[in-house]
């Protein structure tokens, strides 16, 4: 009896280890062109096809962690303490639900219980998703800006630095004055190569529905120079992005300045830099860095480091893909000579990152398709959480080729930055 | 000496191809960071027309005037980055060496002009210098850059009213070259605080420079006769002799300006400033002490600038309007009879008479689709119309620029204005630039220069052809016989 019960034991612990190898097996898959249909309805169609044609390779993972909830703490508070508190204009910009004013100040998002049924969702959808970039605190990044063409692979690179210093939605900046009623401001500043190295970029967003300040500095004229808002849909550096293309909504312009629409809702695939969590660790100075010695080392498909699981050079073949559940929102400019059509994006129900975006050009033709590999970062306490766009990539359907911007060499959250740099006294001691 | 250049110039050449394009950067996390950057460059100019007028010498269409071999290489070192609470200390070293070839394995005419006057030309075609180098220091609302640099104020391009702090230099290229690759930077202390928001004014903040006139003036240098960019003039009858500003704390160049944003849109600014003509003054002295008792001396004079500048954005319109306007007091002006007396028989050494000038610009900045010829760059545009206006105008008052083929001067008018228009756009993900730039003066002539630049990592090539049209006596007419093509080849790292 006693030898029959130490076998139940025995085979229940073969069972118990079969059924735990088998389900770590089961975690983690590659998709090609092999098994495409494991992944139909998960992502867009334009993606499914270039699955099928095997310019990609997914592998289709598991988080092991929540990703609704790995995210600052003044968002998490957000989500129960915003409902119902704020509404939109006419104009659609952010009031106060009880008094219709403009708020002093917005904690994390401003929406956090969006319906399908309410007919200012979208811009809600579009409000939390730009609030994401602002909770996760002042930036200090350093971008690699790569270049990609099918026949030619990786091209080349353009350095820069960016800073970005938000007025609202970071809680630590409730104190901070803001006279100038900014909702954000940020910088960016071209290191290399040398012919375009210090030619910077500043814009002021502000918390009404007013225009944007933007400076631009060449240093072929030495001088600040106030540049046109008008461009946004041009071609940013001449990449494949534009400047509409930034933000951790994948759209950086002006609420009001599309008609916006909920068109469904599902689960796609979003991209991970890791399944897990990334490690952010507090310097000296208490900023936020993001460690990435525990995610394995970032593996691009031009590096042809892998003998199989690699695509087209503008993938990254370590990134992981997982089931995430989105809103997935059509955007349609209102500027007759904005150069993008109707624009589809697929936005993180839980924490309002944006995973992908499809671009048709003016004649709904389909033309760039836009897609984020996210670092969701903790501390080792798991205390502490901030969100990483870390390596998002445009592709160029029509041109096949590619631009990605990289900020796995240094992305840094929770920066104390000095409101005095995105002054135009700041903005000038940054230029040669 | 000379192979020691060369074995710069090639060293420096073989760095940038074995870093590949590739800057060479050093992070020390919190501690800053430090980058090397450079670019080494070659251009090779060829005349498209046979000389005309007073140009000497004389240079048949198709010949080299210029072979310019630049290389830079600049050193960017942060120190420590600023915060909310930390102080910023970066500083920066640009190393430039420069090389004009011409004078060396030219045309045979430009080899007698060196031979003419070795020192002079010697001096000019060849730089190994300690380009900029500066320290800067960040703190809250201060800012602070001590050291060699440049500095521009103001609103225009091309043409230059608030942005005549630093000399030019037209030895090499005159008006045929980038404005900033002729400014030549100045040790000067520079300060700015931002007093943030006061009234209706956002970013209020004030400015200020100083560069020590007792401690050796830098001017512009001036093209000696012979040289392929100095103006056309008949040869000198008599010596000249070139006066630098006196090493006197008066000669310093300083200025002050204050600046804001208005409602949010209007960025405007004051200021003023003391610099020193790049143009220098001519005067025809009788001297005993010279040969033939007659010279013509050439001195470099300061004068006060006092300016506003403002621009904003239109919304209807999507254009940036942009404007500016300098008050020039006491500017030295040019009438034979006063400058040079001995030319109407009056024996008597002339004197530099003065007058207050009007200078102004009106432009604007439009960005804008054409979608036939570009599908994913916008095309953009930049308009100036410039004018300016002597007060107390003299009707004697003349361009120090002889007329062929009789030597008169040139006429200078009360009011004189001038049209520039620069278009460009990009294709093939930035890589093509395709641009072109117009300089118009109503009184009769035209300069036109379409560009075409194409980089492939790491290199850079640039064709343009400088083309001039229209009177011979007026403003950029008066070079029309030095129309060329130029092809210019970069590397950066």
């Amino acid at each position: 009896m006693k030898k029959h019960r130490r076998s139940i034991m025995v085979l229940a612990i073969v069972m118990v280890l079969c059924l735990a190898t088998g389900g770590m097996a089961a975690k983690e898959q590659y998709v090609d062109k092999g098994n495409w249909e494991t992944i139909k309805d998960l992502v867009p169609d334009v993606v499914l096809n270039w699955v099928k044609t095997g310019d990609m390779v997914v592998r289709y993972s598991t988080l092991d962690f929540d990703a609704g909830k790995v995210v600052p703490q003044w968002v998490l508070e957000s989500k129960m303490e915003n409902i119902g508190k704020y509404k939109l204009t006419e104009n659609k910009t952010i009031v106060d639900a009880a008094t219709g004013k403009p708020p002093k100040f917005i904690k994390g998002i401003p929406f956090p219980n969006v319906k399908m049924s309410d007919p200012d969702g979208a811009e809600k959808v579009i409000w939390n998703g730009l609030y994401m970039r602002n909770a996760n605190g002042s930036l200090h990044n350093e971008l690699e800006v790569k270049f990609f063409g099918r026949k030619t692979g990786y091209e080349r690179s353009i350095w820069c630095d960016w800073f970005s210093k938000p007025f609202e939605g970071y809680e630590p900046a409730r104190s901070e004055p803001n006279p100038n009623n900014f909702e954000s401001a940020n910088q960016i500043l071209i290191k290399s190569p040398y012919d375009m190295a210090g030619t910077a970029m500043m814009t002021w967003r502000y918390r009404t529905d007013k225009e944007n300040m933007l400076y631009g500095y060449v240093p072929a004229i030495r001088r600040v120079r106030r540049l046109t808002p008008s461009g946004r849909s041009d071609a940013l550096f001449g990449s494949d992005y534009a400047q509409d293309d930034g933000g951790y909504v994948s759209y950086d312009g002006a609420v009001n300045y599309f008609n916006w629409k909920i068109i469904g809702e599902g689960d796609v695939l979003g991209g991970f830099i890791s399944a897990k969590p990334t490690l952010v660790i507090q310097n000296k100075a208490g900023h936020w860095d993001f460690n990435f010695k525990n995610d394995g080392p970032i593996q691009w498909s031009f590096e042809k480091k892998r003998e199989k699981n690699s695509g087209a050079p503008w993938f990254v073949d370590s990134a992981v893909w997982a089931k995430r559940p989105v809103w997935i929102v059509e955007g349609i400019p209102k500027d007759v000579y904005y150069n993008y059509g109707r624009q589809i994006f697929y936005i993180d129900k839980e924490n309002y990152l944006c995973y992908w975006k499809v671009i048709d050009d003016r004649t709904g033709k389909h033309w760039k398709t836009l897609w984020t590999y996210w670092a969701m970062g903790q501390d080792a306490d798991k205390t502490v959480s901030w969100n990483a766009m870390l390596i998002t990539t445009i592709l160029d359907e029509r041109m096949q080729h590619a631009t990605a911007q990289d900020g796995n060499k240094n992305y840094r959250c929770g920066v104390n930055l000095n409101s005095n740099q995105f002054s135009l006294a700041g903005f000038t001691a940054l230029c040669k | 000496m000379k192979a020691l250049r060369y074995g710069l110039f090639i060293g420096l050449l073989m760095t940038g191809v074995m870093m590949q394009g590739k800057a060479f950067a050093i992070s020390f996390g919190d501690e800053g960071n430090l980058e090397v950057t450079g670019k080494i460059q070659s251009r090779i100019s060829l005349r498209t027309g046979n000389t005309d007028g007073f140009t000497f010498p004389e240079v048949a269409r198709g010949n080299m005037v210029q072979q310019r071999n630049l290389a830079t290489i600049e050193l960017n070192h942060v120190l420590s980055q600023q915060t909310a609470t930390m102080p910023e200390f970066k500083y920066h070293v640009k190393g430039r060496f420069l090389y004009e070839g011409v004078y060396d394995y030219g045309p045979e005419a430009f080899r007698d002009v060196r031979e003419a006057n070795p020192d002079v030309i010697d001096d000019f075609k060849h730089d190994e210098d300690l380009w900029e180098f500066y320290a800067d220091y960040l703190k809250g609302p201060w800012f602070f850059r001590v050291g060699k640099q440049n500095l521009s104020w103001g609103e225009t391009d091309i043409y230059q009213l608030l942005d005549r702090i630093n000399p030019l230099d037209n030895t090499f290229g005159g008006a045929f070259e980038d404005l900033d690759d002729r400014r030549i930077p100045i040790w000067m202390a520079r300060g700015m605080y931002n007093f943030g928001n006061i009234g209706p004014i956002s970013s209020l903040t004030l400015e200020g420079f100083w560069n020590p006139g007792h401690a050796g003036q830098e001017v512009a240098p001036f093209a000696p006769y012979g040289s392929p960019y100095a103006y056309p003039s008949p040869p000198p009858t008599v010596p000249v002799r070139l006066h630098e500003p006196e090493d006197t704390f008066q000669n310093s160049r300083a200025g002050v300006r204050i600046q804001g944003v208005i409602d949010d849109n209007f960025n405007v600014a004051l200021a003023h400033y003391q610099t020193i003509m790049d143009t220098p003054s001519a005067v025809v002295t009788i001297d005993p002490s010279v040969p033939g008792m007659v010279a013509q001396d050439l001195t470099y004079e300061t004068v006060q600038v006092t300016g506003a500048s403002m621009n904003f954005y239109e919304g209807h319109l999507n254009t940036v309007f942009r404007t500016e306007v300098a008050w020039f007091w006491d500017e030295p002006v040019f009438i034979p009879e006063i400058n040079a007396p001995a030319l109407f028989g009056n024996f008597v050494t002339g004197e530099i008479p003065k007058t207050n000038v009007l200078r102004y610009m009106v432009g604007f900045d439009k960005n804008f689709w054409f979608r036939l010829i570009n599908r994913k760059s916008m095309i953009n545009m930049y308009f100036q119309y410039f004018a300016e206006y002597y007060t107390n105008y003299d009707e004697r008052q003349k361009l120090p620029v002889n007329r062929f083929p009789f030597g008169e001067f040139m006429d200078q008018e009360r009011y004189e204005d001038k049209y520039t228009l620069v278009t460009s756009t990009t294709y093939m993900d930035g890589t093509l630039t395709p641009q072109v730039a117009l300089v118009y003066d109503p009184e009769g002539a035209l300069m036109y220069i379409p560009s075409i630049e194409k980089s492939f990592h790491p290199w850079i090539f640039k064709l343009a052809y400088y083309g001039i049209t229209g009177h011979d006596d007026v403003s950029v007419g008066i070079l029309r016989d030095r129309q060329q093509v130029s092809f210019q080849a970069t590397l950066v790292f």
